[in-house]
């Protein structure tokens, strides 16, 4: 196959595709549903190819071929996942997945200890202007500290916010966790609309893809 | 390479790989598969014959000893981690462990659009379209090779592979996900009401983290000189600064939250605490 | 007046339709008519590629792929303009994926970009392929490199590659460059942070939570977004196959721009019709357009 008529495929096939999944800003319609189902499946196909190709292939087959015998254990063990099929072996995947629970539960000291101890210590900032730190740099300072504090009393929920003080400092959690709502908000406009450009540019594109 | 510290080896780990999990050939190979499935077979019809509390008990316990094994990896020293040379053995076991557990959404579509399809009627086309991508992939995807730098012709797989893959695949996810920026829009327009103080304030810093994203937005700005006192008032200042002082700091409140809730869930996991239907229907 | 609030009143009357074929007008027009615009790189930028500018010469530089095709609008810009300066630079990587196609979609940019620079695979860039099951795969990756990873996509044994000539774990490697399009990145925080210089790039959705990690300086740099993708590429003044002094983030700043306003001017536009609505005194009117 002509390496350049498949690229004439692959242009002519996502435009179809492109324009069959946005007809559905102007209405619901079949065509839109097919290339829907379309996607499902070879997404699921492409799992399996992918699957295979980059990880059982080269992490269990070949091994296996080479005569690491041991390595029958994985597809037996991972056989345990499709008892969830017959009720009466269910159990059998409860456990497995349980299992794998517990391991994951075990990453939690090492996860937690780098994720979350680097960020404590660096919410310790100069308040006090010196040499080094400018008294633009105590504001924005100030505005840290502060804002990181009212935003953990607001979403301190073990008892009652009765206190004026702790309310009062919940409720300036409340505003100043607006901003970084806003800013999460203004983020997601942008993050939006870049995926829509790029099909718009593709759709664009793709005259001259089909006749260069 | 002299200076890079040794990976320890496991408690066990040379006599295991010298003595048990060393490669086998021709009918010795056959012979150890055969008496894997044997043994694994026995084993699973031991544990099926345990009542309703044992297989509780025996969950518990090997729950709480797989967490038991990162967890020694992260307090131990070092020099006497007993399991940090099965750290890369284990990992390598549950990557072939969940790559085989693919098939569990694979067998839930097909028995969903297999029922469908059975039945007959108006949705019957969308799953023929199901099969036909899952299994156009599916052994199209199998037997294509990888195209070679400078190449001109490629198989007949390995073409429908790319077409399916590039034409269809990528077009419909990234023309699913761009749907998004039709309905922002919308809700934007629709949805996004200023009716309380605390929306304003949303609202403004929205607008200023909009508007310092892009270059109309810091053009608005641009006449102020870089290296001036005022340059702080620069759009892209601004939302510079709101990005890295108030959200840093409320992002970080977020976090502290999530993060302990995290852990303690995790506990709850390892012991055996949390009771959901995992942990109470064996 | 009261001809313009009953003007403002039928607005909230249009149909979404109308919406759609206005905002597809405002992004698509700036990609035929190119606006004259320049972008001014953030410091999270700037930190990016001083990085990147002072790795060691030869390091291998991990590039982890985690995006799928659903976020290719602004992650294939990130890994484009990222992959490209470490070519200029003569720097070697390694693609690597948690996410099913982010190998292949990572492959198709290296292609273009070694095609573009004489680069040759296997000696300049390699690919690890797609692995599943992160977590335990990052962490066994930490411990042993080669016996992790096996073999590439080409089914070569990665121990055997002079590229890989160094390189027994994740440790050894120069940076990790995350790229994702899902919540990944927290995982190479919790399991590489301590040990591997980070630098991170992500959906504009994930920024603003990204930012605490860089005050930390748990990562050493990050781009968000299709702006922090034209923000790298006017920093490293990034030039395309045909010479063009503009990557896709810059080619679709002005898009992206239009787009901003568009919805600033709706969101003002639909508060001042509510705001008329309740001066008038009219019933909310019905909706045209919503039945899909």
């Amino acid at each position: 196959m002509e390496l350049r008529t498949v690229e004439l495929l692959v242009t002519l096939t996502g435009a179809l595709a492109t324009i069959a999944i946005l007809s559905v800003v102007f209405k619901e319609n079949a065509l839109y549903r097919f290339f829907e189902h379309l996607f499902i499946g070879i997404a699921a196909g492409y799992g399996v190819v992918v699957t295979w190709n980059d990880a059982l292939g080269p992490n269990w087959y070949q091994p296996l071929r080479e005569g690491q015998w041991y390595w029958v254990f994985a597809p037996l063990l991972a056989l345990l996942f499709y008892s969830v099929f017959f009720p009466k072996y269910a159990w059998l995947s409860r456990f497995l997945i349980s299992v794998l629970f517990g391991l994951g539960a075990g990453q939690v000291f090492r996860g937690f200890s780098t994720q979350v101890f680097p960020q404590v210590t660096s919410s310790f900032v100069p308040l006090w202007p010196s040499a080094a730190v400018s008294w633009g740099q105590v504001f924005s300072n100030l505005v840290f500290v502060v804002t990181l504090v009212s935003v953990m009393a607001y979403f301190f929920f073990s008892f009652r916010h009765g206190h004026k003080a702790v309310a009062g400092t919940a409720q300036l959690g409340r505003w100043l966790l607006m901003i970084a709502f806003g800013a999460i908000f203004g983020s997601t406009v942008m993050g939006r609309f870049s995926l829509l450009i790029d099909r718009i540019q593709f759709l664009l594109d793709v005259p001259g893809l089909l006749f260069k | 390479m002299g200076d890079q510290p040794q990976v320890v080896t496991g408690l066990f780990q040379t006599w295991f790989s010298e003595h048990l999990f060393c490669p086998l050939t021709g009918v010795w190979f056959w012979l150890a598969v055969l008496a894997s499935i044997l043994a694994f077979c026995g084993v699973l019809a031991v544990l099926q014959k345990l009542n309703s509390a044992a297989r509780r008990r025996l969950t518990v316990v090997c729950t709480f000893l797989a967490g038991l094994f990162y967890s020694l990896d992260f307090f131990c020293p070092e020099r006497w981690d007993p399991v940090q040379g099965y750290v890369q053995p284990l990992g390598n076991f549950l990557l072939v462990l969940s790559g085989f557990s693919i098939g569990l959404g694979i067998i839930n579509l097909v028995m969903v659009h297999g029922r469908r399809l059975a039945r007959g009627g108006g949705g019957a086309i969308n799953s023929v379209a199901f099969f036909l991508g899952f299994l156009g992939m599916l052994v199209f995807g199998l037997l294509a090779q990888p195209v070679e730098d400078g190449a001109t012709r490629v198989s007949f797989a390995t073409g429908v592979f790319e077409v399916l893959f590039r034409g269809l695949l990528n077009s419909l996810d990234a023309t699913t996900f761009a749907l998004l920026g039709f309905f922002i829009v919308t809700a934007a327009y629709r949805a996004f009401r200023i009716r309380t103080v605390e929306a304003g304030l949303m609202t403004v810093v929205a607008f200023l983290v909009m508007l310092g994203q892009v270059p109309a937005g810091q053009a608005l700005t641009a006449w102020i000189p870089e290296d001036h006192a005022l340059a702080l008032l620069r759009i892209e200042n601004i939302q510079n600064w709101l990005l890295t002082v108030p959200n840093t700091a409320a992002a970080r409140g977020i976090l502290f939250g999530s993060a302990v809730g995290g852990f303690a869930l995790s506990l709850r996991v390892w012991l055996s605490l949390e009771q959901g239907s995992y942990f109470r229907e064996m | 007046m009261d001809s313009l609030l009953r003007f403002l009143v039928r607005l909230r009357q249009i149909d979404r339709r109308v919406i759609a074929a206005l905002t597809l007008l405002c992004l698509a027009v700036p990609l035929k008519v190119p606006l004259p615009l320049k972008m001014v790189p953030l410091p999270a930028t700037k930190k990016l590629k001083t990085t990147i500018d002072e790795l060691p010469p030869g390091k291998l530089v991990v590039i982890t792929c985690d995006w799928e095709a659903g976020t290719k609008g602004e992650c294939e810009p990130l890994t484009t303009t990222v992959m490209d300066y470490l070519m200029r630079q003569n720097r070697p990587f390694a693609i690597v994926s948690f996410a099913q196609q982010g190998a292949k979609l990572g492959q198709q940019v290296a292609f273009k970009l070694a095609a573009k620079h004489q680069k040759e695979y296997g000696r300049d860039w390699i690919n690890w392929g797609y692995k599943p099951n992160y977590d335990k795969t990052l962490l066994a990756m930490m411990t042993d490199l080669p016996g992790t990873i096996k073999e590439d996509i080409n089914g070569t044994p990665v121990a055997q590659l002079t590229l890989m000539q160094g390189v027994r774990t994740l440790k050894d490697v120069g940076m990790l460059y995350n790229v994702a399009g899902s919540g990944l990145l927290d995982m190479y925080i919790q399991f590489c942070s301590g040990d591997i210089t980070l630098a991170q790039a992500c959906t504009a959705v994930m920024g603003p939570e990204r930012y605490p990690y860089l005050q930390s300086g748990q990562i050493k740099g990050l781009l968000v977004g299709l702006g922090g993708a034209a923000q790298f590429e006017q920093l490293t003044e990034f030039k395309d196959e045909f010479g063009n002094p503009r990557g896709k983030g810059l080619q679709r700043m002005g898009s992206q721009s239009l787009g901003h306003l568009l919805v600033m001017f709706l969101i003002v536009i639909g508060n001042l019709a509510v705001w008329a609505e309740k001066r008038v005194g009219a019933a909310p009117p019905p909706v045209a357009g919503e039945e899909g």
